[in-house]
């Protein structure tokens, strides 16, 4: 039954077998099936490494948006902040308008009181003047001028006591000497009874210059170094000025409340 | 009619006998070698391949995951041994539906050799796993007195081994034949696609029980490994 011949020949024939499929078959197709396989595990491989990287530039946006936000919300507060700061400051700047506005105006108003006074002070010394002078010219036929004159000498007349001594005193006493001033020309006559009452007053000597003077706006005085007697309307007119002013006042106090 | 495929003599040289069993062997071979050699030759490592190399790719997975199955091992050394002895019974078998093809498996001189092929084998593996005296010292365990009766289960197995894949084979081809001879038209056919099942269970078996023997051979060095692992 057992061909020994045959036997060794299958021997050998299976050993070739092996070496043959070896060779051409396990060898190439291990090879092959490992080579995919690495090039499977290299594609996974690369595959995960993408998604890391991809991962990452996700994580690096989500921060460059975070950052982004972030940054939105500093500036919107920022800009708000600047907003407000700056609205202040151009409520600030109004309000010193309106106060520079209103100091300016309040500056003018007073300009313009002080400008209607003087012009009303003017006015009411020509009307008074005038007036006086016609009343006193209607009632005595006599003029003003001679009034304030004899007003003047009986204030002369009317210097005496402790007070009057003192001014006596210096009349004498005066080195520059005595001056009369009018607001009007003094006639001669005026001067002589004037010049006469000064004189009974310090020394019978003494220099009197006479004067027209434009500081007075009505009136007559002697004016020494130390001492002035006269009369003038400028004094009563001091008194109606003041009491204008309060009344001014008064009423711009009402306007700037 | 022949009970074996060796006495179909083509030529005979003196003690040179050119027989069936051998001239079938090599055109299985060069049946083997031809269409290996064809579709290997362009193998693809892309993830498209062609369905040639993936049939092979099926079979050389296949018998490698049988052959980890039963040794445990993340090894290719058994395949070419384990998977030639597979695919040479096998091709072996199927051929038969072929007409005058005699399969050289149904020669006990060709079962024969290849027991003889495992026989040498177990112990060889079984030495370059764990070494000549480490192989050796597996024959005497677990005493001494289990030495002779190791070595008649190594020769026995052998021989069975040889005789059942003869046996089948051999009674799969006279089966068809007596049956020819008594119910020629139809029993023959289904007994012939038993013969083809049959046929490919015994490649499964030889192959299965050659990778048994070479696992005892090598469990010994295993063995000896895990226990020093443990110690």
């Amino acid at each position: 039954m057992i061909d020994w011949f045959t036997v060794c020949a299958q021997i050998v024939n299976f050993l070739i077998l092996v070496f043959l499929l070896k060779r051409f078959l396990y060898g190439p197709i291990i090879k092959a099936i490992d080579k995919r396989e690495e090039k499977i595990s290299a594609r996974i491989q690369e595959v995960e490494q993408k998604r890391l990287a991809a991962e990452e530039e996700k994580n690096m946006y989500l921060k460059k948006n975070e950052d982004f936000e972030l940054q939105r919300a500093e500036m919107h507060a920022r800009m708000k902040e600047d907003t407000e700061s700056q609205k202040k400051q151009l409520l600030e700047k109004s309000r010193q308008e309106i106060e520079d506005i209103k100091t300016r105006w309040s500056e003018s108003i007073m300009q313009e009181r002080d400008v209607f006074l003087r012009d009303l002070r003017k006015r009411v010394i020509d009307q008074v003047y005038a007036i006086t002078r016609q009343a006193l010219a209607d009632l005595a036929a006599s003029d003003i001028e001679q009034h304030i004159v004899n007003l003047f000498l009986k204030k002369i007349k009317e210097v005496n006591g402790a007070n009057g001594e003192k001014i006596t005193q210096a009349l004498r006493d005066s080195a520059t000497g005595i001056t009369i001033a009018t607001s009007f020309e003094l006639p001669e006559e005026q001067r002589d009874s004037i010049l006469q009452a000064v004189r009974e007053l310090a020394a019978e000597n003494k220099d009197v210059t006479f004067i027209v003077s434009k500081d007075i706006l009505c009136g007559i005085e002697l004016r020494e170094k130390d001492y002035v007697i006269g009369w003038n309307l400028e004094n009563y007119l001091t008194s109606l000025e003041k009491d204008f002013d309060k009344a001014i006042k008064a009423d711009s106090g009402r306007i700037k409340r | 009619m022949k009970i074996s495929p060796d006495l179909i003599i083509f030529r005979q040289w003196g003690l040179f006998t050119l027989n069936a069993t051998i001239v079938f062997t090599w055109a299985i071979m060069a049946f083997l070698t031809i269409g290996s050699w064809i579709v290997t030759r362009k193998l693809s490592t892309k993830t498209k391949i062609s369905r040639w190399q993936n049939i092979l790719e099926i079979l050389v997975t296949w018998i490698h995951g049988q052959i980890k199955a039963i040794s445990h091992r993340e090894t290719y050394r058994y395949l070419p041994f384990v998977g030639t002895l597979f695919i040479f019974i096998a091709v072996s078998n199927l051929l038969t539906v072929v007409p005058w093809y005699q399969a050289p498996t149904g020669s006990l001189s060709t079962t024969v050799a290849l027991a003889v092929c495992v026989f040498f084998a177990t112990p060889l593996f079984g030495i370059m796993e764990g070494g000549l005296k480490e192989y050796f010292r597996s024959y005497i365990k677990p005493t001494f007195f289990m030495l002779p009766f190791n070595i008649i289960g190594e020769i026995s197995r052998t021989l069975a081994l040889a005789v059942r894949l003869f046996g089948n084979i051999m009674s799969g081809s006279m089966i068809a034949g007596i049956l020819l001879s008594i119910t020629p038209l139809f029993f023959p056919v289904i007994m012939q696609a038993f013969g083809l099942i049959t046929g490919l269970v015994q490649a499964y078996i030889f192959a299965v029980l050659t990778m048994v023997y070479i696992a005892s051979a090598i469990q010994a060095h295993n063995k000896k490994v895990t226990k020093d692992a443990e110690h």
